[in-house]
């Protein structure tokens, strides 16, 4: 439970996380720590021209990227036991999230929400030939749940970019990169670090901290489930406006053009996107589908995924899962296994079959308990199980077109639809929770009257907030819409500045 | 047949004196196994999906696990759904209202042996002397007519199972009132589950004044209400009470570490700690776990366990392997339960436990029969920021692999371990 401070809480350096919350036990105590962010941090950033924070900001994301940095080292010597996440995948996740934390990227970011970025330097003609700047908070109380590396110090550097000191406390198991950007802050501009602190505690423990941030914030920010972001909510006072980033699913949309265009391509980029993050991002795809009436059948491409996933596992291996994961995946495999042999009529080990069910590790592990993997013909609209040894992956091939969330730990569902015009319909329900849709229409591109257009249309209309490709959704632009809104739009108070006019 | 044999080995292992003979079990076992493959289509399909052949099995331990969530996609049954004379249904804790569970169940009475047996020795033994307990064992015949020891109030802070048919902790509530009670216990809760504090004060009150011992039976989210609602005005119940929490808070009370619910509780009926007990039961199963606090003596609670009957055996498996974790290593539960006669007797549940090796053990009691529960987390939020399966899940009632059979009302099941009131 190690934590870093910097700004208020003195120099970069790590600490037992009881040993810090002593330091703040004390309610007056954090509520001054808090002053200090505000009232010394708050003056030097708002004494940085924008365009020097994405310089500064930039060149510390930069490092994350530069193999021989200290920083980019020892985000990857810690992440894999912070977050869970085996070494392979700890690299790419990090290569991933620092590729949008450049200065070009934090620059495109402020200019995708602000056409004119001087304005959060000073007043700049607005509409109508009004005045009118972009103002940050005073002080802002960032917190997260959840440990998908990246999201804590990508909220982080959003609120310096609007020039808000910050108090963020990080998802458990995203602890380390936040910790090492405010430590980057601090050795590139120790006055700007003065701005932000990253402290962790664990939630529901409500240090003297907690209740100080709650106090000073002007505006708060938190990534979490529906609990979380209603027990924040709850505390709140009413006119402290609150950013909430809920929980969200993601999906996938295969066209017959597209699975003609790329059938392995798209199989192992859908696998790919699965499989990062192990699956926990609200990016990560929980269901696919697939439209019938190309060349090859959607059951195919099913059992492409299944390939690839297994040579994805070998590539990026998926970190340990927790029982209570596991055993989600042990109930839902079990209870697939049951409707496909039920389904099927009898056994769906050919003859043959190996009767131990747990493959051994030498064993093809898409071999393992399957219903019919690589045993000739099956009927391609059945219900079909792919799995991968030890809980890896699970692809399943469902007849079944409705939306179905995954049990998640590399779980997918891909379901045969004989036109993907269908799948909004059945996304309608779940509006409030959607987000990427991965849409796969082949090589017509989506200009303006294409298939892939009409489609994202009808996705938008239901509640998705993004339509990409497979290998795009596990990485959203920095200046990504996030889940619909401009990250830094929901930071700021615009000042319009009337005159005669 | 096989239910006759079964009521008359439940009766004989529980009989004073009686010697576990694994061997013997290992038989009535695979007998229950190979009939439930027969009938079962949910066991039936795990055997050929894995290629495997019931009457070549030789230990118990080797039949495919039945994993609960079954329960809510499939009729887990032998014979047809609809034949069943009861069915009880799993609470919303892990899924929407379509997606709850059903237990039919065929053979009312071998239920009824389940819970009285069971029952009689963690809820009845300690309300009167060791000899009593003795006395009421021995006197349970082979077709187990229930002894009538002291006289027992039974009240229960759970709807009457006239009003809430479909609920396996009622139901049972209600086999116990019919076969124990003197005649002044009942029940104090409507089919909404609302309390009846009022009433059921006042028949604390009653009890006392007639220095007849209660049982005191109800949810964790009921004892809190009750806490709630009480001014605290209860007489001292009569030597041999006792109170049975069930667990599960369910988000319908302010959730209480157990340590505060039992403190508080102890001080309101003036009861020992040693006097309550935390019963581990879910729909999914006949059978049911009592912490044994006669023997545990004041060790507290967080060192309490719990015990199945000897028609259970209880395995902690790895949650990724489901092989056996070593002992002291936490793992999933999985039960073998007899009773289960007529549904699927090997279950996997989504509870997690780890085996009790601290204290000495029944050197009579066979490997991981004694264990702490440590609780489950059936909606326990992911650790990304995707959202859960039981989040949607929850609210449209989608379902992997089922086709929801029943469309169910509210509250009514459990199938919970006792949740953040219970034992964790």
């Amino acid at each position: 439970m190690s934590v870093e401070s910097s700004g208020g809480f003195g120099d970069a350096r790590e600490f037992d996380g009881a040993r810090d919350l002593e330091g703040a036990r004390d309610l007056d105590e954090a509520r001054d720590l808090i002053r200090r962010l505000r009232d010394d941090g708050g003056p030097e950033l708002r004494r940085r021209p924008v365009g020097s924070l994405t310089e500064t900001l930039g060149q510390v994301g930069r490092r994350f990227l530069d193999p021989d940095d200290p920083l980019r080292r020892e985000a990857l010597e810690r992440i894999p036991e912070d977050a869970g996440l085996s070494p392979e995948m700890a690299e790419v996740v990090v290569d991933g999230m620092a590729r949008d934390w450049t200065p070009e990227r934090l620059e495109a970011l402020v200019r995708s929400d602000l056409p004119d970025p001087a304005a959060l330097d000073g007043p700049v003609t607005g509409p109508g030939g009004d005045r009118t700047q972009a103002v940050g908070d005073r002080f802002a109380f960032h917190l997260a749940s959840g440990s998908v590396p990246g999201v804590g110090a990508t909220s982080l550097l959003r609120s310096l970019l609007v020039k808000t000191p910050l108090l963020l406390k990080p998802g458990w198991g995203d602890r380390v990169l936040p910790e090492l950007v405010a430590r980057g802050i601090g050795e590139a501009d120790p006055a700007l670090a003065e701005a932000c602190a990253v402290v962790y505690w664990p939630g529901g423990s409500r240090p003297p901290i907690e209740e100080a941030a709650f106090e000073a914030a002007e505006r708060v920010v938190v990534y979490g489930g529906a609990e979380t972001i209603r027990q924040v909510r709850a505390r709140l006072p009413a006119d402290c406006p609150l950013v909430a980033y809920g929980h969200r699913v993601s999906v996938g949309l295969v066209s017959r053009e597209g699975l003609d265009a790329d059938f392995e391509g798209l199989a192992h980029a859908a696998a790919r996107a699965v499989a990062l993050f192990d699956q926990r991002g609200c990016v990560s795809p929980h269901m696919v589908w697939v439209e019938e009436g190309g060349m090859r059948a959607p059951a195919e491409w099913a059992e492409a995924v299944a390939a690839a996933s297994e040579a994805v596992a070998r590539e990026l291996p998926p970190g340990a899962l927790d029982p209570t994961e596991a055993s989600r995946i042990q109930q839902v495999r079990a209870s697939l296994e049951v409707r496909a042999a039920m389904d099927s009529g009898g056994p769906s080990h050919g003859p043959g079959a190996d009767a131990d069910p747990g493959a051994g590790p030498d064993r093809n592990a898409a071999h393992g308990r399957n219903a019919d993997y690589g045993r000739g013909p099956a009927p391609s609209d059945g219900l079909r199980l792919w799995t991968g040894r030890d809980l890896a992956w699970t692809v399943v091939h469902a007849p079944d077109p409705a939306f179905v969330p995954s049990c998640l730990g590399r779980t997918l569902r891909i379901a045969p639809v004989d036109d993907l015009a269908r799948v909004p319909r059945l996304l309608a329900p779940h509006r409030s929770v959607l987000q990427s849709a991965a849409l796969e229409c082949g090589p017509d591109g989506d200009g303006a009257g294409s298939r892939r257009d009409a489609l994202a249309r009808q996705l938008a209309h239901v509640g998705i907030t993004r339509v990409t490709t497979f290998a795009r959704q596990p990485w959203p632009p920095a200046w990504w819409r996030h889940d619909g809104r401009g990250p830094l739009e929901v930071l700021l108070r615009w000042v319009s500045m009337e005159g005669d006019g | 047949m096989l239910a006759r044999d079964l009521i008359r080995w439940m009766a004989t292992s529980v009989a004073p004196g009686a010697r576990r003979d694994e061997d013997a079990f290992n038989v009535l076992a695979l007998r229950v196994l190979r009939y439930q493959a027969e009938e079962n289509p949910v066991c039936r399909a795990l055997l050929g999906s894995r290629g495997l052949d019931p009457h070549t099995l030789e230990r118990w331990q080797d039949f495919p696990l039945v994993p609960t969530r079954a329960f809510r996609d499939f009729p887990v049954f032998c014979g047809a759904p609809g034949t069943e004379a009861l069915h009880f249904l799993t609470s919303g804790t892990t899924g929407g209202p379509s997606a709850r569970g059903v237990h039919r169940v065929r053979d009312p009475e071998l239920y009824r042996q389940s819970l009285l047996l069971q029952g009689a020795r963690y809820l009845q033994a300690g309300s009167g002397s060791s000899e009593s307990r003795d006395s009421a064992q021995a006197g349970w015949g082979a077709h187990g007519g229930p002894p009538a020891p002291a006289p027992l109030r039974v009240l229960a802070l759970l709807p009457p199972p006239e009003a809430r048919p479909d609920s396996s902790l009622v139901h049972m509530t209600g086999v116990f009132h019919d076969t124990w009670d003197d005649g002044g216990g009942g029940f104090f809760a409507d089919a909404e589950w609302a309390l009846d504090l009022v009433g059921f004060g006042r028949a604390l009150a009653e009890a006392a004044e007639a220095g007849v011992p209660v049982l005191a039976a109800g949810t964790a989210f009921a004892w809190v209400h009750w806490l709630d609602g009480t001014d605290g005005s209860s007489p001292p119940l009569p030597d041999g009470s006792l109170l049975v929490e069930t667990g599960g808070f369910k988000g319908r009370s302010r959730e209480v570490p157990r340590e505060t619910l039992y403190d508080e509780l102890s001080r309101a009926l003036h009861l020992p700690l040693q006097r309550m007990v935390n019963e581990y039961g879910m729909t999914e199963m006949l059978s049911q776990f009592y912490e044994p606090v006669d023997r545990l003596g004041d060790v507290g609670l967080a060192a309490r366990f719990h015990e199945g009957p000897p028609w259970v055996r209880t395995r902690i498996l790895d949650p990724v392997t489901l092989e056996p974790v070593a002992p002291g290593e936490p793992g999933l539960l999985a039960h073998l339960d007899l009773a289960n006669l007529h549904s699927a007797s090997h279950l996997l549940t989504e509870d997690l436990g780890i085996e009790v090796t601290d204290l000495a053990p029944d050197p009579d009691r066979p490997r991981g029969s004694a264990f702490r529960l440590l609780g489950r987390r059936p909606g326990a939020v992911p650790r990304g920021c995707s959202l859960a399966m039981e989040e949607l899940v929850e609210a449209r009632g989608s379902s992997w692999a089922g086709r929801p059979e029943v469309e169910a009302g509210s509250e009514s099941g459990r199938g919970s371990a006792p949740g953040s009131g219970g034992s964790s």
